[in-house]
C-alpha cells in the first residue's frame, strides 16, 4: 500500500515531464528529455555556483587542515538550501491537497499517508541540499584533500543531511498549519510569515559574507566559536571529514530530530488535515451586496484569487514584496553604497555610464521571479466551466489576469527605481527612462507569462503547488524572465561606448513595447483560442 | 427557445454526441434521460459554450450559438454536475461576482439574493467560505447564482443531486415558475420519477444519438418511464 501510495506521489510530481497535461497524452521521448534537459541545466547552474563557494572556502580551509569547518559551512548551507526550497511546499503539500477526503476515506493508516507525503518533501530537500554538498566534495577530490573515509562519510551525509532537513522543514509546516487553523486571511499573514523567514534567511547568507571574509584571519577563533555554540555543526563537519564518533553523532541526532518530527507529525496529521482549512472566513454580519463593473469585478476575483492562497502568493509575489525592501535599505545604507561603488568605479572606469542600466535591468531581474500571470490559468482548475459559462469574451478573462500581473508588479518596480536612482544619483530624465524601461519589461512578462500559462495549461492538479511550482510553464518563464534583462545588459556592455544611455534605454523600451503588443496580439487571438479549448 | 440541430461531438475517433437534434419550446421543462457515458453533459456543455462541438448548429431564443455566444450566454444559466465553485470566495462574494458579470442592478441582485436565500435557508450560510459547505450547500449556492439574472433558459445537469428533498422541492417549484414566465428548462436526470412528474418532455439518449423524444406521455405511454428506458437500453 505504501509503494502505492508513494507512486501516486512521484507520479504527480513528475506527471508533467512525461503526460501533456493539456491532453492528457503521453509526451514524445523528445519533448520529456527536452524538459529533463532544462531542469538539468538548472540545476547544472545551481551546482556551478556552489562549486564556486566550495572553491572560495576550500582555498582558505583545507590549506590550514580545518577541514571539519569547511565541510561544517558546506553542510549548514546545504541545509539552509535545502530548508529554502522545500519550506514553501511543505504545508500544501502535507496537509492540503485534494485528493484528502478520497485516501482518508480509504483503509490507509494516516501515518502512511504521512509517509507518502514525507517522502516526496525530502526529495525535494535532496535535491536542494546536494546542489551545494556534492560539489563541496567534487572540489575536495578534485584537489587531493578528500581522504576514502571522508568520501564514503560524504555519500552517506548526501542522504541524511536531506533527513534532518525535511524534519526541520516538516516542523515549520507544522508550524503554518497551526497558525493557519486560527486566523483570518491567512493567505497574506502566511505570506508575511514567510518574508520574515526569508529576512532572517537573507540576514544569515549575508551575515555568511563576512563571515568568509573574515575566515581566513580569524579561522581558528571562529572554528573555536563553532565547536563550542553550533555542536552539530562541528559533529557534521568532523564528520564529513572523516572522524567516525563525529560521523556517528551527527547521524545519530538527525535520525533522532526526524523520528521525533515524525511522531509528532503522525500524531497530529489527522487532527489537522481534516480541520476545515477555511472556516476561519465566517461572519455573522449583513450580507454586504456590492455592484461592479465586469472588468473591474473580474480584476478583483483575480486578486482574490492571489491572495487567498500561501503558495501562490509566497511563490509569485516574493519578487513584488522585497524588492521596494531592497531599495529602501539601499536608499538608508547610502553612504556603505557610494563608498563600494567608488571602489568599484577603480576596476571599472565606465560604471557611472552603466548605472541607468544597470539599475532597471537589476530591478527586471528581481521582477522576473513575480510571474503572477503564469498558473493562474492552471490554478482554475476544475472551476473553469464557471469562467466559461459567462457572458463574457474570452479576451477579458485574459485581460483581467494581464491586469493582476501588471497591477501587482508595477508599484513595487517604480518606487524601486526611483529610490535607487535617486540613491544613484541618475538624472531625472534617466530616472523617468528607466521607470519606463522597467514598466516596458512588466508589460512583456506579463504577456509572455500568460502565454506560457495557456500553452502549458494544467487544470488536473491535486496540490496547487504543481502549477504554481512544478510545472513547465513556471520553469520556462524563470528562466526567459531572467535571460532577457541578462541579454540586455550584454548587449549594453557591448554598445554602450557607441550609443548615449537615453538612447539605449528608449530602444529597449520600444523593443519591449513592440514584442508586448505582438505577444497581447496572439493572446487576444490564438490565447483566446486556445482558452476556449481547454 | 432552444434548439439543436445536428448536433456532433467527437473525441478522438469516439462521436461522444451523434447527429442530436432536439427542439425545445418556451414554457417547457425538458428532460434528458441516458446512461452514464451518454453523452448528456457533452450536449449540456455544448448548449451553454463550455464545450466547442464539431458539427451542427445550437439556437438560443433564435440567436445561432456560434456567431453569438455571447449574446446567447446572457439568456442562460447553467448549473452543473458537480458545483465546483470558488473556495476562495464567500457566498455573499461569490453571488455579486455572477450578479456583476451579469450586470444585475444593485436592487435587483439583493431582492433575489433575499428571495433564494430565505427559500434554500442559505442566508446565515451566505458570508462563510464556500470551502466550508457542504456539497448540497454548493449545490443550493449555484442554484442561487444561476436564478441572480433572471435567465430565459435554464441548463442543468444532475440538479437534485445532494440536495435534501425539501430543497429539491423548492428548485421544482423554481423551475416551474420559470417556464410559466415564458422561460425552458433543458436538464439531464437518472431519477427517472422526476423526470416523469416534473417534465413536460422528454429526450432519451443512447451512445450520443437521441432514440426517442416527445411529450413524456408520448414517451412513456402506458408504461412507467423506468420500464421504456430499461427496454431501450436493451
Amino acid at each position: 500500500m505504501l509503494k502505492a501510495l508513494i507512486k501516486k506521489q512521484f507520479s504527480e510530481i513528475f506527471k508533467g515531464y512525461f503526460v501533456n497535461s493539456k491532453t492528457g497524452k503521453a509526451r514524445s521521448k523528445g519533448s520529456t528529455v527536452g524538459l529533463a534537459f532544462l531542469f538539468a541545466i538548472l540545476l547544472g547552474y545551481l551546482g556551478v555556483v556552489f562549486f564556486g563557494m566550495s572553491c572560495a572556502l576550500g582555498k582558505s580551509l583545507l590549506e590550514i587542515k580545518l577541514d571539519w569547518l569547511y565541510y561544517g559551512i558546506i553542510g549548514t548551507v546545504a541545509m539552509l538550501l535545502g530548508i529554502f526550497g522545500s519550506v514553501f511546499n511543505t504545508y500544501a503539500g502535507l496537509y492540503l491537497a485534494k485528493d484528502n477526503d478520497l485516501l482518508l476515506s480509504m483503509p490507509i493508516h494516516p501515518y502512511k499517508l504521512l509517509i507518502s507525503r514525507v517522502i516526496s518533501v525530502y526529495g525535494l530537500a535532496f535535491l536542494y541540499s546536494n546542489v551545494v554538498w556534492i560539489p563541496a566534495y567534487i572540489y575536495a577530490v578534485l584537489h587531493n584533500k578528500a581522504t576514502a573515509i571522508s568520501i564514503t562519510y560524504g555519500v552517506v551525509l548526501m542522504f541524511v543531511i536531506p533527513l534532518l532537513v525535511t524534519a526541520l522543514t516538516c516542523v515549520l509546516g507544522f508550524v503554518v498549519a497551526l497558525f493557519s487553523l486560527k486566523i483570518k486571511n491567512k493567505g497574506i499573514l502566511s505570506a508575511l510569515f514567510v518574508v520574515l523567514f526569508l529576512i532572517l534567511y537573507y540576514y544569515v547568507i549575508f551575515q555568511m559574507e563576512s563571515f568568509l571574509k573574515n575566515l581566513v584571519t580569524f579561522a581558528k577563533s571562529i572554528g573555536g566559536s563553532i565547536k563550542k555554540w553550533g555542536y552539530i555543526i562541528f559533529q557534521l563537519g568532523n564528520g564529513a571529514s572523516g572522524n567516525t564518533r563525529s560521523f556517528l553523532i551527527f547521524v545519530g541526532i538527525s535520525l533522532l530530530v526526524s523520528a521525533i518530527c515524525f511522531y509528532i507529525l503522525s500524531k497530529t496529521f489527522l487532527s489537522i488535515a481534516t480541520k476545515n482549512q477555511n472556516n476561519g472566513a465566517t461572519s455573522k454580519g449583513k450580507l454586504k451586496n456590492k455592484q461592479n463593473s465586469i472588468k473591474t469585478a473580474l480584476l478583483k476575483r483575480e486578486l482574490k484569487r492571489f491572495t487567498s492562497s500561501t503558495t501562490y502568493l509566497v511563490n509569485c509575489g516574493l519578487g513584488i514584496i522585497i524588492l521596494p525592501v531592497m531599495a529602501i535599505v539601499a536608499f538608508i545604507k547610502y553612504d556603505t553604497l557610494n563608498s563600494a561603488l567608488n571602489n568599484l568605479q577603480k576596476v571599472f572606469p565606465s560604471l557611472p555610464c552603466l548605472l541607468p542600466i544597470i539599475i532597471p535591468l537589476a530591478v527586471c531581474i528581481v521582477l522576473s521571479v513575480s510571474p503572477v500571470a503564469t498558473p493562474s490559468i492552471s490554478l482554475e482548475g476544475k472551476n473553469l466551466w464557471i469562467y466559461k459559462s459567462l457572458p463574457i469574451p474570452y479576451s477579458y478573462i485574459i485581460n483581467a489576469k494581464l491586469n493582476l500581473h501588471i497591477l501587482l508588479n508595477t508599484p513595487s518596480a517604480v518606487i524601486s527605481v526611483v529610490l535607487l536612482g535617486i540613491c544613484f544619483k541618475l538624472s531625472p530624465i534617466n530616472i523617468l527612462l528607466s521607470v519606463l524601461f522597467v514598466f516596458s519589461y512588466i508589460l512583456l512578462s506579463a504577456d509572455f507569462c500568460l502565454l506560457a500559462g495557456l500553452k502549458w495549461a494544467n487544470l488536473n492538479w491535486t496540490n496547487e503547488a504543481t502549477p504554481i511550482k512544478q510545472s513547465a510553464s513556471m520553469l520556462v518563464c524563470l528562466l526567459v524572465g531572467m535571460a532577457i534583462p541578462f541579454l540586455v545588459g550584454f548587449v549594453g556592455y557591448k554598445i554602450i561606448d557607441f550609443v548615449p544611455v537615453w538612447a539605449f534605454l528608449s530602444i529597449g523600451i520600444f523593443v519591449f513595447n513592440a514584442v508586448a503588443y505582438l505577444l497581447k496580439h496572439i493572446l487576444m487571438t490564438s490565447g483566446a483560442d486556445i482558452f476556449a479549448e481547454l | 427557445m432552444l434548439k439543436i440541430e445536428h448536433l456532433t461531438k467527437i473525441y478522438g475517433n469516439k462521436k461522444a454526441v451523434d447527429d442530436l437534434s432536439i427542439h425545445i419550446q418556451k414554457g417547457e421543462i425538458y428532460g434528458f434521460i441516458g446512461h452514464n457515458g451518454a453523452g448528456k453533459t457533452t450536449t449540456l456543455k455544448s448548449v451553454v459554450g463550455i464545450l466547442q462541438f464539431d458539427k451542427g448548429d445550437i439556437y438560443i431564443d433564435g440567436l445561432a450559438q456560434r456567431d453569438n455566444l455571447i449574446e446567447c450566454k446572457k439568456k442562460i444559466a447553467y448549473i452543473p454536475d458537480n458545483p465546483d465553485l470558488y473556495d476562495f470566495m464567500t457566498g455573499i462574494k461569490y453571488l455579486n461576482f455572477i450578479a456583476d458579470i451579469f450586470a444585475v442592478s444593485l436592487a435587483d441582485r439583493k431582492a433575489r439574493i433575499d428571495k433564494y436565500a430565505e427559500l434554500f435557508e442559505m442566508k446565515s450560510a451566505l458570508n462563510q467560505s464556500i470551502a466550508s459547505y457542504s456539497h448540497g450547500m454548493k449545490q443550493k449556492l449555484a442554484v442561487i447564482s444561476a436564478f441572480i439574472h433572471n435567465p430565459k433558459l435554464i441548463i442543468m445537469d444532475e440538479p437534485f443531486v445532494g440536495l435534501d428533498p425539501k430543497a429539491s422541492h423548492i428548485l421544482k417549484e423554481m423551475m416551474r415558475e420559470v417556464c410559466d414566465n415564458g422561460g425552458a428548462i433543458f436538464f439531464s436526470t437518472h431519477v427517472l420519477e422526476v423526470a416523469e412528474k416534473l417534465c413536460d418532455k422528454i429526450a432519451i439518449i443512447k451512445d450520443g444519438k437521441l432514440i426517442k423524444t416527445g411529450t413524456t406521455d408520448e414517451v412513456k405511454g402506458d408504461e412507467s418511464l423506468e420500464s421504456v428506458f430499461l427496454e431501450l437500453e436493451d
